[in-house]
């Protein structure tokens, strides 16, 4: 499941560089084949997955680095689960959309590939130097999808974009080692670090003592919120989303953000359950400011693809106010969310990447309130209900995928932040508006003359309904998957409680 | 007969959420597809109605009349999101009691009767989302009805609403009718997500959300937060003030079905839950609140009404303030007053609607059109006797059993009567807009005489098996089973009425005579009004400056919006980041670099500097002019100087 997809990578190269028709078709359909045969193996692997227990679950463990306790060690939890459920979904869907790519196919799926090999590694990798490994790993081919097929500004971005990922790793790296350090003997291993070991030890810095937790724990959150992103460290996402292609954008906005989220969560629980339960009203502030503002900014745009970007940032904020309120349906509804926030993210970007296409705009409005699209209901049957289903999730209406993050978070948050739930309501207010609003000035209304938009091709209707099913399926039947979250969940906040 | 009886009983709540399930899903193929469709597939959302009218009419006689206070069937609570048995986790389950049954028999029949009236229809450039939508609407309100838990019963609602955007949007490739779509899912989904907050508050602190249950929430400060959201957002489900927008502004869609599925089934989708749950939110006390609120809902939006001059919006806001009534009536006096006002009015004000309709169609003034008109006309006067309440209706009974448990405070009656008055008013004032609309129609006969179906499932013995609806004291009038009865089982049935039904009469009468005067159409008063206070009119017909101040804070968010990007997006991230980033590591780079040039100028020369003194101390040695044994010498006498000045 892991290297199935980086073997991909390396085929591609692999193969030989000749323009035929032939070569071209052999290199897609081994990009599509190896990311579909992975994505098979993690929807099995977590269809297997015995419910009702916290027990890591389809582990593999051999030594890496030995001098250093540096181990490949992997697993499932409730914890990752559900990303792994993700990445397998939206991988190929990825691959997929890009089936046409005129540019450069090849080096587009092997990077392609490389992002999902890396982000399956990274939330599956129970040893944190083998988790910072692909999560490293896992900004790199950003820097060359946003510099070779993004728009017009796409160096500037793709620089912005492995400068910010890179300060990031920088600062998890330290966290993790001082976490290194701070245990004796010395260990990357997350069971060995697990249960608050981090908790006690301090170290000298400026003349005072600093508690390993809290500092490992600040750089963390630090780290990650750079790559997440957390407002206002998330300039040079905006100008990603501009800039990159629709895939890229969703690679960026629909896996790696709920990665980062899924990554802190896990760490934060699993190694500060001390710091966390300290600082947990921060971690719903930082949520609710995240909430509001991408709200509020997502409310004055005109454009698609910035609108995704505010819609994931506020979307980020709902997820961090799950995990900071510490109750067992908060941080189950904050698991369940990045899975909803990925394919919701996921099919708002594809879709708005086929209008984009089409119509080489994504300007849903003018400055005046006109609609830049207009009608395309009527033209475009297909993707105005695909698209419909999307918004309805991202606003969270019942029998969706969103209804069940979103009421998990409110029912668990209520009683222990009920400002922060206040601001949740404000914000579903709002985005009620901007989502029915971008709705309503792209598919209804008089259709505008001249354009000629066609309806979803096979290839995209095919490649849209993993997604769209996957947001019906997990609204209408949750069961199965909360069933696998909760026991990690409760075990986890038993010890931080 | 009687095993195929029970397991029928047994069977009934899967049935039930099948039909409904089926006829969502009929009416999703009929709403997308159903232009390819043979009669635009007609055929088929008859069917889903059918199916809804069959499994719900044998559950009502599966029973009828023996066991009609026992919950028929089997009830089942599921956990959906967590486990059955957790308070805070979202229960789904059915409860197909007689409340349900009886409900979804008049969904059926609403559907039926204006699904049917295929002249009524003919106009709309799209029919087949009508079929579609009622499909959906009618399942979704039977979906809240026949539910047990709020969770699930709120999903009933959403579907029903959502119907009424799919019927707006049946001409949403015009410009006004997509903003009307889009702002009713708008409003509609803002109460929801209130109501869905209210029932998650409610869930956080430990308060059941089932029906049929009794049980009280914890008393807590929060349950009480989330009991007002769960009742406010259930209440603007009835359109009252301030979300009024869709209906301030003119659709040419068909009225029948808008006012059907955008008001009627969703407010008594709502209302269904507000019933269930009477007496949670009874013991939470917010009742009385919610009576008072309803009633200044009432009169503001016949306000609304009185100023609007197209019958169609007038229509609007007549069912809304009957629905605020209604609301009332649960507030002071009972479930049973609530859902009989509600079904007067639903059924007359959509009868309201066909005839217009009809009337509207207009045609040659031949004989026989005038004849249509005539007994549309009539129509349509019952059809304001049913929504009003009068004798012989099932709102009778609502109105008459609202005005004896009201406050006996003088105050608190004069208001209330002032109010219900009002919407008296304002009901005739519709009716008699509607009776002037046109004297002549060429349309068919079925539409003309379709809403006589309605008003015989609007009649009192219908419902309450009383011929007047409870205007002859002491139940003389009683000769049929109540239904009501049967349904609100703890209802007591004898009260005093006889001054209330005069009172209630006579206020009838004289608001119709009212209504009558002030709509001439040589001297109406409102129009008047309207001319006379246009700043006045304007602000009531803007949603009492909600629209103004609505618009107003969504400017502001925008530009909040553009002031956070410009800062943050634009300056910080693309300017002075950027520039940051560069000046600070062009001058690390500067000192760096003029460090590296000093030292590479610099170091040779000390390089120099430090070797050329031992070189040029070693070439004196190895030329011969010092020589090397001295200094060894010089060397041993200061060593031996220091041992001895140490000793």
């Amino acid at each position: 499941m892991i290297f199935l997809p980086f073997l991909g990578a390396i085929i591609q190269a692999l193969l030989p560089s000749s323009k035929g028709a032939a070569t071209s078709i052999v290199s897609r359909q081994v990009a599509f084949a190896t990311s579909l045969i992975a994505s098979v193996c993690a929807i099995v692997l977590v269809a297997s997955m015995q419910t009702g227990t916290a027990e890591l679950q389809a582990t593999e463990t051999l030594p890496w680095i030995g001098s250093y306790a540096i181990s490949y060690d992997v697993g499932l939890d409730g914890l990752n689960a559900l990303l792994v459920l993700l990445i397998a979904i939206v991988s190929p869907v990825l691959i997929a959309s890009e089936w046409h790519q005129k540019v450069g196919a090849r080096g587009m799926h092997a990077l392609l590939l490389v992002h999902q090999s890396s982000l399956f590694g990274a939330v599956c990798a129970q040893d944190l130097f083998l988790m910072f490994f692909f999560w490293a790993l896992s900004s790199l081919p950003f820097y060359f999808l946003i510099g070779i097929w993004g728009g017009e500004g796409r160096e500037r971005a793709a620089f912005q974009s492995i400068v910010t990922a890179s300060i990031g790793n920088a600062l998890l790296f330290g966290s993790l080692v001082l976490v290194y350090y701070s245990v004796d003997p010395h260990t990357f291993s997350l069971k060995e670090l697990a249960a608050g070991k981090v908790g006690t030890q301090t170290f000298p810095f400026l003349g005072l003592e600093a508690p390993v937790s809290a500092v490992a724990f600040a750089l963390m959150s630090a780290g990650l919120a750079l790559r997440a992103p957390i407002w206002p460290f998330h300039g040079w996402f905006t100008h990603v989303a501009e800039e990159a292609p629709s895939s890229v954008f969703v690679a960026l906005a629909g896996l790696a953000v709920p990665v980062a989220t899924s990554l802190f969560i896990r760490m934060a629980y699993s190694l500060f359950p001390g710091t966390v339960a300290q600082v947990a009203p921060v971690i719903v502030i930082v949520g609710a400011i995240n909430l509001v503002i991408g709200a509020i900014c997502a409310a004055g745009q005109r454009d698609l693809r910035r609108l995704l970007a505010f819609v994931c940032l506020s979307e980020v904020g709902l997820v961090l106010i799950g995990a900071g309120s510490l109750s067992q349906a908060g941080a189950v509804g904050a698991i369940y969310q990045q899975l909803t926030l990925g394919l919701g993210v996921a099919g708002f970007g594809l879709f708005s990447g086929i209008i984009m296409d089409r119509s080489g705009t994504g300007v849903f409005k003018d400055e005046d309130g006109k609609a830049g699209f207009g009608g395309l209901a009527t033209r475009t049957p297909a993707m105005a209900v695909v698209a419909g289903i999307i918004i309805a999730s991202l606003l969270g209406f019942p029998g969706l995928g969103g209804f069940v993050g979103h009421s998990l978070l409110v029912i668990g948050s209520y009683s222990i932040h009920p400002w922060a739930v206040a601001f949740v309501a404000f914000v579903f207010v709002l985005a009620a508006y901007y989502l029915l609003g971008m709705y309503r000035y792209v598919f209804l209304g008089k259709a505008t003359s001249g354009s000629s938009f066609r309806d979803l091709s096979p290839v995209e209707r095919v490649y849209l309904l993993p997604v769209v099913a996957a947001l019906v399926v997990i609204g209408v039947y949750p069961k199965p998957l909360l069933d696998v979250v909760r026991p990690t969940v409760l075990t986890l906040l038993s010890v931080i409680r | 007969m009687g095993d195929i009886q029970s397991s029928f009983i047994e069977a009934l709540p899967k049935l039930m959420i099948g039909a409904q399930l089926l006829s969502v899903l009929l009416g999703a193929v009929v709403y997308l597809l159903g232009r390819k469709l043979p009669r635009n597939g007609d055929w088929l959302a008859g069917l889903g109605v059918l199916l809804l009218l069959i499994v719900s009419c044998w559950g009502l006689f599966s029973f009828w009349p023996s066991d009609v206070h026992q919950n028929i069937g089997g009830s089942f609570v599921r956990g959906w999101v967590g486990r059955g048995s957790d308070p805070s986790s979202i229960t789904v389950g059915l409860l197909p009691d007689l409340a349900a049954l009886s409900m979804t028999v008049l969904f059926a029949v609403i559907a039926a009767v204006v699904l049917s009236n295929r002249a009524l229809l003919a106009a709309e450039p799209r029919a087949h989302r009508h079929y579609g939508a009622f499909l959906i609407g009618i399942a979704g309100a039977s979906l809240a009805w026949s539910s047990a838990t709020v969770w699930l019963a709120l999903g009933g609602v959403f579907i029903a609403t959502f119907a009424g955007f799919l019927v707006h949007g049946a001409r949403w490739h015009e410009e006004g009718e997509s903003f009307l779509a889009i702002r009713f899912l708008q409003e509609r989904s803002w109460t929801l997500l209130l109501a869905l907050f209210g029932a998650a508050a409610i869930a956080n602190q430990g308060g059941t959300l089932q029906f049929g249950a009794s049980f009280e929430w914890p008393v807590t400060s929060l349950t009480d937060i989330g009991a007002i959201l769960l009742a406010t957002g259930l209440f603007l489900q009835f359109q009252g003030v301030p979300l009024q927008g869709t209906l301030n502004f003119p659709s040419a869609s068909c009225p029948p079905s808008r006012i059907a599925l955008s008001q009627v089934i969703p407010g008594l989708s709502a209302l269904a839950v507000l019933i269930r749950l009477e007496p949670q939110f009874r013991s939470v006390e917010i009742f009385p609140v919610l009576g008072w609120v309803a009633l200044g809902s009432a009169f503001l939006a016949v306000l609304a009404g009185l100023l609007h001059h197209d019958w169609r919006s007038s229509l609007g806001f007549s069912l809304v303030s009957a629905f605020c009534v209604s609301a009332s009536a649960l507030a002071f006096s009972a479930p049973s007053s609530a859902l009989t006002i509600a079904i007067g009015a639903s059924f007359g004000a959509i009868a309201l609607a066909i005839t217009g309709t009809a009337l509207a169609a207009g045609g040659g003034t031949s004989k026989a059109n005038r004849k249509k008109a005539l007994w549309a006309k009539s129509l349509a006067i019952t059809a304001g006797l049913a929504a009003s309440g009068f004798a012989g209706f099932v709102g009778s009974h609502g109105f008459l059993h609202w005005l004896t448990r009201l406050s006996p405070e003088p105050a608190h009656l004069a208001l209330a009567g002032a109010a219900v008055f009002l919407v008296l008013i304002q009901l005739w004032k519709t009716v008699f807009s509607v009776f002037r609309v046109k004297a002549s129609t060429d349309i068919g006969w079925y539409p003309i005489l379709s809403p006589l179906f309605l008003m015989i499932c609007a009649l009192a013995i219908v419902w309450t098996g009383s011929a007047t609806g409870g205007w002859v004291p002491g139940a003389q009038d009683h000769i049929l089973y109540s239904l009501i009865s049967a349904i609100f089982p703890g209802t007591p049935e004898a009260i005093e009425l006889d001054h209330a039904a005069g009172v209630f009469g006579g206020a009838l009468v004289v608001a119709a005579v009212i209504a009558y005067w002030t709509t001439q159409p040589a001297n109406d008063l409102w129009k008047g009004v309207h001319r006379s206070s246009p700043g006045f009119a304007e602000f009531v017909l803007g949603g009492f400056g909600f629209e103004r101040a609505t618009g107003a804070m969504f400017r502001a968010i925008t530009r909040a919006s553009n002031v956070i990007e410009y800062w943050v997006d634009a300056r910080a991230w693309r300017e002075w980041i950027p520039l940051g980033l560069s000046r600070s590591f062009g001058a690390i780079s500067r000192a760096g670099t003029g460090i590296d040039a000093q030292l590479s100028r610099n170091l040779p020369r000390a390089m120099r500097r430090s070797v050329d003194i031992p070189a040029k101390f070693l070439q004196l040695m190895q030329s011969g002019d010092v020589q090397w044994y001295l200094l060894f010498a010089i060397g041993g006498g200061i060593a031996m100087l220091v041992h001895f000045l140490k000793t």
